[in-house]
């Protein structure tokens, strides 16, 4: 996906849910050590919306927030954390999909209730699937720090400043 | 900058790191035409610092590892500095290998600059307590130099570097040239009051940095301007807000017209002249290229920092040394010491609650090293000094998911308590055991033998761990402080990266290698004037040491070459 088309993509994706309707993207990155397809990709970045929603923050970040997740899974993760993500992908499409193998239903086709339904259910880690809970933790933890990690919280939740030119070792709170 | 055709200079320095950039700046300064070998690429100030004004964000892991990295380069990945901004600073395990006979960490940067781009910046001075050591406790040899010796280049190297201090008056760490100190925090204040309250000899410090935190005349020359506490130092600074060989020494040598720097240059070798008796030059290989070239000068520095000037010395052989230029007692690579950095200890601080620290300083406080000073009380030889260091960070919490997660992420009214913390840095006893070697069989790409490292930690090390967890722990208690932790790394020796020695410095010929100005006791116009020289290893940051023996010794060696010495 272009960057252009892929923040056209976002900014879509920011006011409203079902998603990218109007988005029939044919390109994908590829990630080399994740071999998923694009339903997967527009799940995952549907239940990383669902986890932490961005609402009308301006916020700008040099990748979407989808990208993150997969170029540090792809990129940081050990082999058996990218397998047991990957399983915990598929056994999120097993249960949208009511138990039918290999069919994969499109997340955004599912109303908000369905789908908060889901995402109550990763949560819950009802399964009691620990991939299904490696998957839930690491989409989450990585959504929280994409946004934890941007200029918008940084800068304006942790008073963060790149170039304080002083030190104060004793300020009030 | 001077371009000498026929390959002959007055004096070659290997290394431009901060020890060969100190030799080439009082060279130059002197007058001399100095070649300035380096086996990496030129990093010129602000141009080559890629990641410096780059945000957090723009990083893509986020001060994450790479996985596939961490695989192929484990040793470097150790290194707490080797990070996403600053990878392309420190030398890849898979490209530069080494042999480990014991695990070691050899950390290392290979380009003009050296390591002083990554530096912590800290800076202190020995005294007499750390230069008698060897002959008060028996072992290693008399150094031969003392505090006296070295007291007028530290200051000489202090103003022009810029050190940020207070005037402690102590004796176990003599005061220098500083400029203003940026303080304590309020806990670090409450830690040292607790300190000297209840010992009368042990002190906590503002950790001397060296950092511009005021104007002079000389950083104006020098272009550089006042510390702007981003904290993000290793990137390489674009204000020469800290000093580093690339925005201080290298353009102030260059400006002189008598320096020739030389990147992608590999030292191969010192050439001696089996009738002059001398060494006159050396041979280089194109680290691109590999074509090989030879260079000559009256004298040279050899700076390549502890191991490299270790390997270069012992793979200069010839009839005369077939044993390695100036090793004929067969010490050279033997009696090798670090830092150990094992242990670490960290706690809560429940008090101080309505306050916290607000910007940055790129530096923290200091515990000089109290254990054996005046006297032996312990049944380890030697001791440690210690970091510590505080801080507080607001409370980032991730409860729920959709907005209930939004709103309590938002939420960062709130800060931890306080944590607080320190690493000791112990002093290490050289051994005859503890050795650099050249592998007989394996080369470098260059052709170069590799190198064989074989140091380990022994009993004196294990017992210095807990005598510093357990007196680390009274004095955390006494202070206050809750959930203590001891931690011991296990860390193997090389990530304090203060490796020193193997070619000590000593009175006697017959056991040391340099004289008390660092030239081969055998061959006088060599000098070594980097780590390799260290007799014996104390408990400081070594670099300030290094600069000022180097300028110290490069002042020497253009006294004996106007004598015609060598
Ligand atoms: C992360 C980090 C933190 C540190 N913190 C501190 C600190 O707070 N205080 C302190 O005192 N010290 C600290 N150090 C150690 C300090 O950086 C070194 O002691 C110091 O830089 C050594 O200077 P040098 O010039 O001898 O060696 P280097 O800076 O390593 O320079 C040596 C140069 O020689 C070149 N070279 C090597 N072999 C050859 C060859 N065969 N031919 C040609 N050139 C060659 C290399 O490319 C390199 O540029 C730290 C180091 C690191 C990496």
């Amino acid at each position: 996906m272009n960057r252009r088309k892929a923040i056209q993509c976002l900014s879509v994706a920011a006011v409203a849910i079902p998603l990218l309707p109007g988005c029939n993207t044919t390109e994908f990155k590829v990630y080399e050590f994740l071999p998923i397809e694009k339903k997967d990709y527009s799940l995952i970045e549907q239940l990383a919306q669902l986890i932490l929603p961005k609402g009308n923050l301006d916020i700008t970040t040099p990748e979407l927030t989808l990208d993150f997740i997969l170029t540090n899974i792809n990129d940081c993760h050990k082999p058996a954390d990218q397998e047991k993500y990957l399983e915990g992908l598929k056994l999120f499409h097993f249960h949208l999909s009511g138990g039918k193998p290999d069919k994969k239903i499109a997340f955004h086709k599912l109303d908000s209730e369905e789908q908060f339904a889901a995402l109550e259910f990763l949560q819950k880690g009802s399964s009691g699937s620990e991939s299904l809970k490696h998957f839930y933790h690491i989409t989450k933890s990585l959504t929280q720090l994409h946004f934890t990690s941007s200029d918008y919280f940084m800068t304006n939740y942790l008073d963060f400043e790149f170039i304080p030119a002083r030190f104060n070792g004793c300020v009030p709170v | 900058m001077s371009n000498n055709t026929d390959h002959h200079f007055d004096a070659i320095v290997i290394g431009a790191g901060m020890t060969g950039g100190w030799a080439a700046k009082e060279f130059c300064e002197g007058g001399l035409k100095t070649l300035l070998l380096d086996r990496g690429r030129d990093v010129k100030h602000v141009i080559d610092y890629p990641t410096t004004n780059m945000q957090p964000w723009e990083f893509k892991y986020r001060g994450g590892r790479n996985y596939q990295d961490v695989q192929h380069n484990p040793v470097i990945n150790r290194c707490y500095a080797y990070r996403e901004d600053t990878s392309h600073f420190f030398v890849k395990d898979t490209n530069h290998p080494y042999i480990e006979d014991k695990p070691f960490d050899w950390i290392r940067g290979y380009q003009v600059g050296g390591k002083s781009i990554m530096w912590a910046r800290q800076v202190q001075r020995w005294s007499d307590y750390d230069f008698e050591g060897p002959v008060r406790d028996g072992f290693a040899v008399d150094w031969g130099l003392r505090y006296k010796d070295l007291e007028k280049w530290y200051s000489y190297v202090e103003k022009f570097v810029g050190v940020s201090g207070n005037l402690d008056g102590l004796d176990t760490l003599p005061d220098g040239e500083f400029l203003k100190a940026w303080g304590l925090t309020c806990v670090e204040e409450h830690f040292q009051k607790m300190v000297k309250d209840n010992y009368k000899d042990r002190h906590v410090i503002y950790a001397r940095c060296a950092h511009l935190t005021e104007h002079r005349e000389i950083f104006k020359q020098q272009g550089r301007v006042l510390c702007q506490n981003r904290r993000v130092c290793e990137r390489g600074c674009p204000f020469g807000g800290y000093f580093n060989a690339n925005s201080t020494l290298i353009p102030w040598a260059s400006k002189t017209g008598n320096l020739t720097l030389q990147p992608y240059s590999v030292v191969h070798s010192i050439i001696y002249d089996e009738e002059k008796n001398q060494a006159v030059g050396v041979q280089v290989i194109d680290a691109q290229t590999k074509e090989t070239t030879e260079y000559f000068a009256k004298v040279i520095f050899v700076n390549a920092a502890t191991f490299n000037t270790n390997l270069i010395l012992m793979n200069s052989k010839s009839n005369r040394f077939p044993n390695g230029i100036g090793n004929d007692q067969g010490l050279m690579g033997k009696y090798v010491a670090f830092h150990n950095y094992r242990a670490k200890i960290s706690a809560v601080h429940e008090g101080h609650q309505e306050y916290k620290t607000e910007g940055n300083r790129p530096t923290s406080t200091y515990i000089p090293r109290f254990r054996n000073v005046y006297k032996q009380e312990t049944d380890f030889l030697r001791g440690y000094a210690a970091t510590f260091y505080s801080s507080r960070s607001k409370i980032v919490q991730g409860k729920g998911v959709g907005e209930d997660l939004m709103t309590s992420l938002l939420n960062t009214r709130d800060y931890h308590p306080w944590r607080v913390g320190s690493g000791m840095m112990g002093e290490t006893i050289p051994k005859e055991s503890n050795t650099l070697t050249l592998d007989e069989t394996q080369k470098d790409e260059w052709g170069i033998p590799l190198l064989k490292v074989n140091i380990d930690y022994d009993d004196n090390d294990e017992k210095m761990i807990q005598d510093f967890f357990d007196q680390f722990t009274e004095m955390y208690k006494k202070a206050g402080f809750t959930e203590i932790k001891t931690r011991d790394t296990q860390q193997a020796p090389g990530l304090d990266i203060h490796e020193m020695g193997g070619v000590r410095m000593g009175l006697d010929p017959k056991t040391s290698l340099v004289n008390t100005w660092n030239q081969l006791h055998a061959c006088p116009n060599v000098f070594v004037t980097d780590g390799a020289c260290m007799t014996s290893v104390s408990t400081q940051n070594p670099s300030l040491t290094f600069m000022a023996m180097t300028a110290r010794s490069a002042h020497r060696a253009m006294k004996l070459m106007d004598e015609k010495e060598i």
